[in-house]
């Protein structure tokens, strides 16, 4: 049994936890990125659009507070406000930051950044790189970090428990699938960057790895999430594969409409159209499906029109070359002269991992624990309230994740690694998966089970939400829980046993699902991306509060905390 | 239509094919969502690697009947044939099946 010991240990190696690890290593911290991915090839990569920030403010009249009001409106005014600031204000730094690394932003004639507006942006702040913006990042950041002797990068090492005693956080267990074995990490500093867990639903815009098992581990290890019934659905993913279809393509001009020709977000948000934020527009999608304005797929999805035939053919091939490849490879059409046919799925979760402003990972009652740092959608630093605005989820990853890094580096400086606890937590995990290795008995597939918790989630915890669907959906899950114990794992050997690797990130997801779906169910009104057919208005009453998940005694628990108003009071939402 | 999909398996040293035959409705399927398909029905002790599967992040490059793709990005269609061999990229250490270092 091995246990390695850095000062730093960041989990995850997307645009987040490669920033902790980058700042981290400046500040003389060794560093270990334990990830379960294998090269620069995180969900980040998959980011399209752009990093929402205000770089030239005289340019278009922008200003950081403009920015934070305009995140936090976005958000349905569930954002804890000084965390917005915090966004507005280092973001630009951040861009600035991965100029200097080489990611290639487009400039205009005068060189200053190329700028698009983004749904529910007042100014356009974003910018970007083309329409494939995190494959640029992540090449950049990737190579970056290769540099650093500093840090070492252990890939397809699945963390599968956080060490944490006596309210300090002291390393994490991982599975080493190229080696087949179990590796400890002792560090008194760590930082999770684990991203979101989209696979938890059937219909995603997020890759296969994106399967949020480390929600619910956070959670075994003591660790509180908050907000996590506010999952966002993107307006725009292909049909029906689900990829992601860039809001790029509505900041350069693109409509939506339904089959009959109508652009119907006139209906819905009558002065932002389009560019209202994605809550808006993927509940109108999904009402105009309802009202059978929409067209159906072969697949017997229903879906509408993105229309990007009136733009320029040569600005579109210039800015939004990932569209056309994309629209033509999985849906056979091409954008230039036929509609993208396109409806929501789910994109991004709000909630994640509590934390205070600065990234601290905090405990059910609000206490740090000593050590522990959570960045990136992973995290709930309270930024995006009920619904985050597109392009602010890059701009959150590179703030957070230097953020976190700089403070776990500071935190290390003379603190010394506890091996002998990791050794024993590995010695523990060890049996713990060498049991579900020799489980004989038991015929259900981890498969089978993943494809019911993905439509379970979607009955429950959809785009529309209801006390009797939601009740439903939880007593499905309660069921498979228990049936997680009958699953086999057929694959005998230890060598890149994805089996095993399914079986463990499903036990994590059953648990994060239970908080989405507990959330879904008590929440009893419409906020953001939560809406409730049967509380269909905003409650600022009894609801302007967080929701925080918990266990205890093995359970799922919840509770309240306050939302940080320092500057904006509440106000109706309109686009 | 029935594909059969032949695919190299094992470690360095001890590699061997093996055949599975699945059902497809659509030729538009691509070959990454035929190996799931066999992952999901047939054979869950088959090893691969796939992350984005958009074309972007390279996770899935493999050898598909003679030449390295993406099998995200292969359609069944853009083959022209309803036998395919899959196997892991050339002159690479294996790690299991298609999976190498």
């Amino acid at each position: 049994m091995e246990v390695l010991e850095y000062d730093v240990v960041v989990v995850g190696s997307g645009l987040a936890g490669l920033r902790a690890a980058v700042a981290a290593a400046l500040r003389g911290a060794a560093v270990a990125v334990v990830t379960k991915v294998a090269g620069p090839r995180s969900h980040s990569i998959s980011a399209e659009g752009g990093m929402a920030a205000v770089v030239h403010p005289n340019k278009t009249g922008d200003s950081y507070e403009l920015h934070a009001y305009d995140t936090v409106k976005g958000g349905d005014f569930l954002v804890d406000q000084e965390a917005a600031i915090t966004l507005a204000y280092e973001a630009p730094k951040e861009v600035h930051f991965l100029d200097s690394i080489g990611v290639p932003w487009n400039k205009d004639p005068d060189g200053t950044f190329s700028l698009r507006q983004f749904g529910g942006m007042s100014k356009p702040r974003t910018v970007f790189a083309k329409d494939k913006t995190g494959f640029y990042i992540m090449s950049a950041i990737y190579k970056h970090v290769k540099g650093f002797s500093n840090i070492h990068l252990y890939e397809e090492h699945l963390v599968t428990r956080l060490v944490v005693k006596g309210g300090a956080f002291h390393g994490v267990v991982a599975y080493d699938m190229r080696r087949g074995e179990l590796r400890g990490f002792a560090a008194p500093a760590g930082v999770v960057a684990t991203g979101g867990g989209g696979r938890m639903y059937r219909l995603t815009t997020m890759g296969f790895l994106n399967t949020g098992e480390m929600y619910g581990y956070a959670m075994r290890a003591g660790l509180a999430l908050r907000d996590m019934e506010f999952v966002q659905w993107h307006p725009t993913a292909l049909v029906p594969a689900g990829v992601l279809i860039s809001e790029a393509a509505r900041a350069e001009g693109a409509y939506l409409v339904n089959r009959h020709g109508e652009r119907f977000m006139k209906r819905y948000a009558p002065e932002r159209m389009e560019l209202a934020p994605r809550d808006v527009v993927s509940r109108a999608i999904y009402l105009e499906c309802l009202k059978g304005n929409g067209f159906v797929h072969e697949s017997g999805l229903c879906y509408v029109g993105l229309d990007i035939r009136h733009l320029d053919p040569e600005r579109v091939k210039q800015r939004l070359p990932l569209l056309l490849e994309l629209s033509k490879t999985y849906a056979g059409v091409n954008p230039l002269n036929e509609l993208i046919p396109v409806r929501p799925a789910v994109h991004y979760f709000m909630g994640g991992i509590m934390t205070d402003i600065e990234g601290r990972a905090l405990d059910r009652d609000g206490n740090w624990v000593r050590g522990l740092w959570a960045a990136g959608e992973a995290a709930s630093t309270g930024v995006h309230g009920a619904n985050r605005l597109g392009s602010n989820s890059l701009a959150e990853c590179a703030v957070w994740g230097r953020l976190a890094g700089e403070a776990a580096a500071a935190y290390a400086r003379g603190r010394r690694p506890a091996g002998e606890l990791v050794a024993e937590a590995v010695k523990a995990e060890e049996e713990r998966i060498n049991g579900l290795l020799r489980r004989e008995g038991g015929g259900e597939s981890v498969r089978g089970l993943l494809k019911e918790l993905q439509n379970l989630m979607e009955g429950g915890g959809g785009i529309v939400r209801s006390e009797r669907a939601s009740v439903e959906a939880l007593k499905k899950l309660t069921d498979l829980r228990g049936r997680l114990n009958n699953v086999r794992i057929s694959d005998g050997g230890r060598i890149y046993n994805m089996e095993l690797r399914e079986v463990l990130e499903l036990e994590g997801m059953l648990l994060a699902a239970e908080t989405v779906l507990l959330g879904a169910l008590l929440r009893q009104e419409s906020r953001g991306a939560h809406y409730r057919v049967d509380f269909q208005n905003r409650d600022d009453r009894r609801w302007l509060v967080h929701s925080v998940y918990f266990l205890y005694g093995g359970n799922v628990m919840t509770k309240q905390r306050p939302v940080n108003v320092t500057r904006w009071m509440p106000e109706a939402r309109r686009y | 239509m029935k594909v059969k999909i032949h695919v190299r398996r094992g470690a360095a040293g001890r590699q061997y094919y093996q055949t599975y035959e699945v059902e497809v409705e659509d030729p538009r399927i691509t070959v990454l969502d035929l190996l799931i398909k066999v992952r999901e029905d047939l054979d869950g002790t088959l090893s691969m690697r796939y992350a984005c599967r958009m074309g972007v992040c390279g996770a899935c490059a493999m050898v598909i009947n003679g030449v390295p793709r993406l099998a995200c990005a292969t359609k069944l269609s853009d083959l022209g044939t309803s036998e395919i061999f899959v196997g892991p990229l050339p002159n690479r250490n294996i790690i299991k099946d298609l999976v190498t270092d």
